[in-house]
């Protein structure tokens, strides 16, 4: 298996893997989970990640500054307030189109859209059936390895989003918290 | 309007303490309601919602709670979009004030879920270090084995075409020998016979088109003539008047001496 990942660079999918050796899925699952279970026990130089159906070997993090300076590389940029929004709102709302991005943020987000597109963290999956028929994006599997998430299921939950949840917003636009006089009233409340 | 609520027992028991929800606007009352119902901004029902809004306020009332100005404003708001259009449902007055509500309705509904996505970019960013700190690699370019290393058995390549066709659900092209009977080589060529019609309208000027198929002796040599008619006609150097029974085909005047056809 680590010689198939190597091999590979990108990311493999299960069913190829349990082609290639002749085993049942869950016996693949297993033995991946163990390997890099290993990889990070031992403190090695790479790990093994999982995105969804597919698997891939990275450097290990830890190691970073060390790898860097080998090959006197600066760390990439972080991503911008815009960019980490933009994505945000697809990670969510994902298949959507860049007019809802365009709509929730109130203004106009393509020139975002097409770097976050280049990064390779959100991809063009097909067309709303509507007049115009723009396009739909959603987030790549790059997008789960870059935040460290093997599925969307990961991703933390959205605050207030259920129905007994009601977000107040200040005059500035910021999150209030609620009032404790209400918690009383509502113990199922999740804290915002 | 009186004492709605009783209609709505079922829905509005369902946890006395919804009553003391304080929202911060009626917009993001009327969110709620959609939401509650499962209903889309675009189809708001607004007898429905009108209900149950104002069976929102009379629940606050009854415990003594304030209602805010705004709250009353919107209510009605919404009875007066009501009555407009129980009265007429074109009614234009009512349909535009409407699209106000519903563009109203999802701003707020944007606000609320920009304020959220604020929130969650703050948690999110962190989680993207790790990004920043892995490496991978892109694939090696691998070669394909030039040596086809399958098995295959004859009969497969049939299945394999047969599998094509049903896909297709197109027949194979017919053999040509299918044709045989209809397409035969031409035995009387087109071209002689429009060099003959031109030099019999030099010679004898005008003439009727049946004249020009008397004295053919095969079917060939007719369909000849027709499609040199046509030829000629097409180049521009015959001209065909008349009526159907009675057609005559003249030399053009000012047709090249020696055209090539």
């Amino acid at each position: 298996m680590e010689g198939i990942l190597f091999a590979s660079g990108e990311p493999v999918g299960i069913d190829r893997i349990c082609l290639a050796l002749e085993l049942d899925r869950p016996t693949a699952e297993q033995l991946l989970h163990r390997l890099a279970d290993y990889y990070a026990y031992e403190r090695r130089g790479i790990r093994l990640v999982r995105m969804e159906d597919s698997y891939q070997l990275c450097s290990s993090p830890d190691y970073a500054d060390v790898i860097r300076k080998a090959f006197e590389i600066r760390k990439s940029a972080k991503l911008s307030q815009p960019a980490l929004e933009v994505l945000t709102i697809i990670a969510y709302y994902q298949p959507t189109t860049r007019a809802f991005v365009d709509q929730v943020r109130g203004v106009d987000s393509s020139y975002t859209m097409g770097l976050l597109l280049e990064r390779k963290l959100i991809e063009e999956c097909g067309h709303l059936q509507v007049p115009g028929r723009p396009r739909l994006y959603r987030t790549t599997k790059e997008f789960l390895r870059v935040f460290h998430i093997a599925s969307l299921e990961e991703l933390p939950e959205m605050p207030g989003l259920e129905q007994d949840g009601q977000l107040r917003i200040g005059a500035d636009g910021a999150i209030l918290p609620p009032e404790s006089g209400e918690d009383a009233a509502r113990p199922e409340e999740e804290p915002v | 309007m009186d004492n709605p609520i009783f209609k709505l027992t079922g829905v509005v028991q369902e946890r006395s303490a919804e009553a003391l929800q304080d929202f911060e606007g009626p917009l993001d009352l009327i969110l709620y309601l959609l939401s509650k119902n499962k209903i889309e901004i675009q189809n708001i029902p607004i007898a429905l919602i009108l209900d149950q809004y104002l069976a929102y306020l009379e629940q606050r009332k009854q415990l003594d709670l304030e209602i805010a100005s705004d709250f009353i404003a919107m209510a009605a708001h919404l009875m007066y979009i009501k009555t407009r259009m129980l009265l007429s449902l074109e009614d234009e007055e009512a349909q535009s004030e409407m699209d106000e509500l519903i563009r109203s309705l999802e701003e707020r509904r944007s606000k609320d879920t920009y304020a959220r996505v604020r929130t969650l970019t703050e948690t999110l960013g962190p989680m993207s270090e790790f990004g920043r700190n892995t490496m991978t690699r892109p694939p090696e370019p691998m070669q394909r084995g030039k040596v086809y290393e399958y098995d295959q058995e004859k009969g497969d390549l049939i299945l394999a075409m047969q599998a094509v066709f049903d896909r297709t659900e197109k027949l194979a092209p017919p053999p040509t020998a299918a044709f045989r009977e209809i397409v035969r080589r031409e035995p009387y060529p087109v071209a002689d016979k429009a060099k003959e019609i031109l030099r019999r309208l030099k010679r004898g000027g005008i003439t009727r088109f049946l004249l020009l198929f008397r004295g053919s002796r095969s079917r060939s040599e007719l369909v000849a003539t027709f499609l040199a008619v046509l030829e000629l006609c097409r180049s521009k150097l015959i001209r065909l008047a008349g009526s159907d029974t009675d057609c005559t085909i003249d030399y053009e005047k000012d047709a090249p001496e020696t055209p090539a056809l």
